[in-house]
């Protein structure tokens, strides 16, 4: 078991706690920066794929894992995102900027659905977002002057400097890049003041306003980063896929980005990666598989939405804190074997709201 | 004046499909303070139990009519034995994830069950109700007969028996009623089972009305939106009526009318 | 000099009058005990207090200034902070990160900066942690530091809740049954944090408590309540000897 003195409050306020952090990230880091010459262009794709669904897990992460808000619509924002960005580039607009703009118009757009959800309890949301998502899915299909439609439209390629990028090497150093700044203003975010607050709303809504967290203030802002961090993933997204149509955005990739962050881990922002992870390989086991189950069942369009689904019923019943919860379990079993105690993350239990006051 | 009686009655059944689907919800929530997104797709399945039952030969529409009630209240305490129970307790967004996930395994096992593709329903409320130049359709009929049915017996329920009382008695105050021996857990999978079975009838009753099919879980989860909160309503409708004139319609053309 | 003034408050649920005009005032560094039988309407004074509930009838001052309506979180704003009946602690994070949140009101930043995390954010992250370390020390809480609440015991869950509390600086501090569930040496523990608050701190305390002899050491004055309503009001003493008192509690058992 590793015990760390502490001699100063900086340890405590550092991102990396320790030298092993340290090493394993910067291996990390560096794994990733070297990625293009140790795999082939289809794989990078794969990859750059994995890290766009990621920061879009990472967007909800923020409502659902850290504030507590169910978001059922959050494929909404990748859409806004998507389709906001390939508007701007498509008028000229400098890729970064464009990029910027975007995330910043899903997170407006955001607004519209957190600020009225915002003073009544939490399951409004989950309802708003649900429907709010089938509002912007019928925009997408009936604002033909921006989204073209049900033709869709083509995504340009992203232009840094007035230099064109098509090749994946050069797109997957763009995808990484917004990853990694996105992931370290959460993480500096997650240890200020804020991200305390989000996690207070999380867990007791009374006890957190009477400290004088304003609850609503707090899960507007929340849903408002969580919509610019997925709109950015949008506008990535719409370079991966190069043609945008409405019927990727559907409900299904909403479920999808839930699944990632329910079977990664809620409320860590290791879980939207190991989710994406996890999701991604699911999603080619899936396609796998189809070949080798009978057709009734193979050829079902229903099939992943059901897969899906069955999957987050038992990560929510068995499993609540996802994968990497449950790797901290183990870690922690080892640490300190034999003198595990079974207890240690054992729930605790809310009951009915109504009497909690009482 | 004749148009606006055959129109007051439309909007009527409609409203009372609206209010069946609702009921269930609303039982479950003010009981368990759950709010259950699979209850549309509960009603679907209702519905295709009931057409699996009807179409078998010789049965008599309302002997299956009956039987499939008495499958989906089954089907509904099981839910609530199977997967709801065990997160009792937990915070609110694990129930919000784990019902609307149970709507979707719904959904894709009756696809893989009963196909994609919309069906029609065989049911004695077909034809119409002509009362001098007034012609209404027997569905919309049964659904009015239906609904004022259904109530009454809800109401003579939790009025007289003892578990209407008992589930009275657990939704208001939770832990008065575990410490009044009332068994909490066992009133929650009966709230569950009558939901589900509430809401096989509404699914049957509308089945005339749209097909069957896997998608009309949809059309349930507009019972949901219209029960929560009518203010949050009023605010999306004017919301989308801003957007744009078309994208509201076609809104509510999915979501509200 | 008063510090808080509830002036003819009643609160209605539905039917019932959980108060029933109830007026008291507690002084600038005072220990206030509310005491009276289960289901009197004690919480519910708190809970009005933090505009939880809304009283149908009546105001309360705070300073001199009517707070009667201002929102939960402005009331810690202004200095009041409380506990909870049902220790409400935020279960999932570290006794630390709980105090951290309960420096919430003393963080200026705009969400921008703490995103970028400059200097003037991490500097204030140390002084917080000073703060939190400080009340760490007063409460003893040190060894649990870095526990995560869930596997913290009953009697340190309470500890860390008044800890939270008091992080934020309060100038009025409500606590609701302190010693509830504790045994006798906890109890005697929490009575001298109370003085010590008093004293070392300047903070007013108003307690709501059962245990009549932790109420007989602490407080400077005791009001009883009973069925909403203000049945004897005075020292411990003098509340214990009231003939009304004797009898709600009589009469309730
Ligand atoms: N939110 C509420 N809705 C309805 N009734 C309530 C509510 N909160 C409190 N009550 C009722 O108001 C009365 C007073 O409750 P309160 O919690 O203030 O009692 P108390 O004096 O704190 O009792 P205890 O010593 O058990 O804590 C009780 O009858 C209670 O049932
Ligand atoms: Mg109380």
């Amino acid at each position: 078991m590793r015990v760390i003195f502490k001699t100063s409050y900086l340890q405590d306020i550092r991102l990396a706690k320790h030298g092993g952090h340290v090493f394993w990230y910067t291996l990390l880091l560096v794994t990733a920066i070297a990625a293009p010459l140790l795999v082939d262009t289809y794989w990078l794709n794969e990859v750059s794929r994995f890290l766009i669904f990621a920061l879009a897990g990472l967007g909800l992460m923020i409502v659902t894992g850290y504030t507590g808000q169910v978001s059922l619509g959050h494929a909404a924002f990748l859409a806004v995102g998507a389709y906001a960005h390939t508007y701007f580039i498509s008028h000229e607009m400098p890729f970064v900027i464009s990029l910027l703009l975007a995330a910043f118009t899903s997170g407006c757009v955001g607004l519209v659905v957190a600020v009225p959800a915002s003073r009544m309890t939490g399951l409004y949301l989950a309802i708003a977002s649900l429907a709010f998502a089938i509002i912007i899915e019928d925009m997408t299909i009936h604002w033909e002057s921006v989204t073209g439609g049900n033709r869709g439209m083509p995504v340009p390629p992203p232009s840094l400097f007035g230099y064109e990028i098509y090749s994946a090497v050069e797109f997957y150093y763009i995808v990484l890049a917004g990853v990694f700044l996105s992931t370290i203003l959460v993480l500096n975010l997650l240890r200020a003041p804020f991200g305390r607050a989000m996690l207070a709303i999380r867990d007791s809504e009374i006890s957190a306003s009477s400290l004088g967290i304003s609850v609503a203030r707090t899960k507007i802002t929340a849903f408002f980063i969580s919509a610019c961090i997925t709109g950015l993933a949008g506008g990535l997204m719409a370079h991966y896929v190069q043609y945008l149509s409405p019927e990727i955005f559907g409900i299904l990739l909403s479920i999808q980005l839930l699944l990632m962050i329910v079977v990664g881990g809620l409320g860590t922002v290791h879980g939207a990666f190991f989710g994406a992870f996890l999701v991604g390989l699911l999603e080619s086991l899936i396609s796998i598989s189809k070949d080798y189950l009978p057709g009734a069942i193979g050829n079902q369009p229903g099939l992943e939405p059901g897969l899906f689904g069955l999957i987050l019923v038992l990560f929510i019943i068995f499993e609540p804190e996802g994968v990497y919860g449950r790797w901290l379990k183990l870690r922690n079993f080892f640490e300190n074997f034999p003198f595990y105690r079974r207890n240690t993350f054992k729930r605790q239990k809310t009951y009915l709201r109504t009497d909690r006051l009482k | 004046m004749l148009e606006i009686a055959q129109l007051a009655i439309i909007g009527i059944s409609q409203g009372c499909i609206y209010g069946l689907i609702a009921m269930g919800f609303v039982m479950i929530y003010k009981a368990t303070e759950m709010v259950n997104f699979a209850q549309g797709d509960i009603m679907m399945v209702g519905t295709f139990v009931a057409l699996t039952l009807t179409t078998m030969a010789g049965a008599n529409f309302f002997i299956a009519f009956l039987c499939a009630i008495l499958i989906m209240t089954v089907f509904g305490f099981l839910v609530d034995r199977v997967f709801i129970r065990k997160i009792i307790g937990q915070p609110q967004f694990s129930i919000v994830i784990l019902t609307i996930s149970l709507g979707f395994v719904f959904r894709s096992g009756a696809g893989m069950i009963w196909g994609q593709s919309p069906r029609t329903m065989e049911t004695p409320f077909t034809g119409n109700f002509v009362l001098g130049s007034l012609v209404i359709g027997n569905e919309r009929i049964a659904i009015v007969v239906g609904t004022i049915l259904v109530s009454a017996l809800l109401w003579t329920f939790f009025k007289y028996s003892r578990w209407g009382l008992a589930m009275q008695a657990a939704s208001q105050n939770q832990l008065a009623a575990f410490y009044s021996a009332i068994p909490v857990k066992s009133v929650y999978s009966m709230v569950w089972g009558l939901a589900a079975a509430i809401s096989c009838i509404a699914g049957v009753l509308l089945a005339p009305v749209t097909l069957v099919s896997t998608l009309n879980g949809f059309f349930g989860n507009q019972g949901l939106c219209r029960c929560c909160d009518w203010r949050f309503w009023v605010f999306a409708r004017r919301f989308a009526g801003r957007v744009d004139y078309r994208f509201g319609r076609a809104f509510c053309g999915r979501l509200l009318a | 000099m008063t510090h808080l003034q509830v002036k003819n408050l009643s609160v209605n649920f539905g039917g019932l009058k959980a108060l029933d005009d109830v007026s008291f005032s507690v002084a600038k560094n005072e220990v206030f005990s509310i005491v009276g039988p289960n289901g009197a309407g004690k919480s519910t004074i708190f809970n009005v207090i933090s505009s939880f509930y809304k009283p149908s009838q009546g105001q309360i001052f705070f300073d001199a200034q009517d707070i009667t309506a201002t929102k939960p979180d402005e009331k810690a704003k202004l200095g009041i902070t409380r506990t909870f009946q049902n220790i409400e602690l935020f279960e999932h994070s570290s006794v630390l990160q709980n105090l951290l949140i309960g420096r919430s009101i003393h963080n200026r930043h705009p969400v921008y900066r703490q995103f970028i995390f400059d200097k003037t954010v991490r500097n204030s992250e140390i002084a917080h942690r000073e703060a939190a370390e400080k009340v760490i020390d007063f409460l003893e809480l040190a060894h649990y530091r870095d526990h995560l609440i869930a596997n913290l015991p009953y009697g340190v869950r309470k500890k860390v809740e008044l800890a939270r509390a008091l992080c934020a600086e309060p100038s009025l501090l409500l606590l609701d049954e302190p010693a509830s569930g504790l045994n006798p040496e906890e109890t005697e523990e929490v009575g001298h944090w109370i003085e010590d608050i008093r004293h070392d701190l300047g903070i007013t305390v108003v307690m709501i408590e059962h245990d009549m002899s932790l109420v007989t050491e602490v407080s400077d004055r005791v009001l009883a309540l009973s069925e909403g309503k203000v049945i004897a009001q005075g020292s411990a003493e003098e509340v214990q000897n009231n003939a009304n008192v004797v009898s709600a509690y009589l009469g309730s058992a």
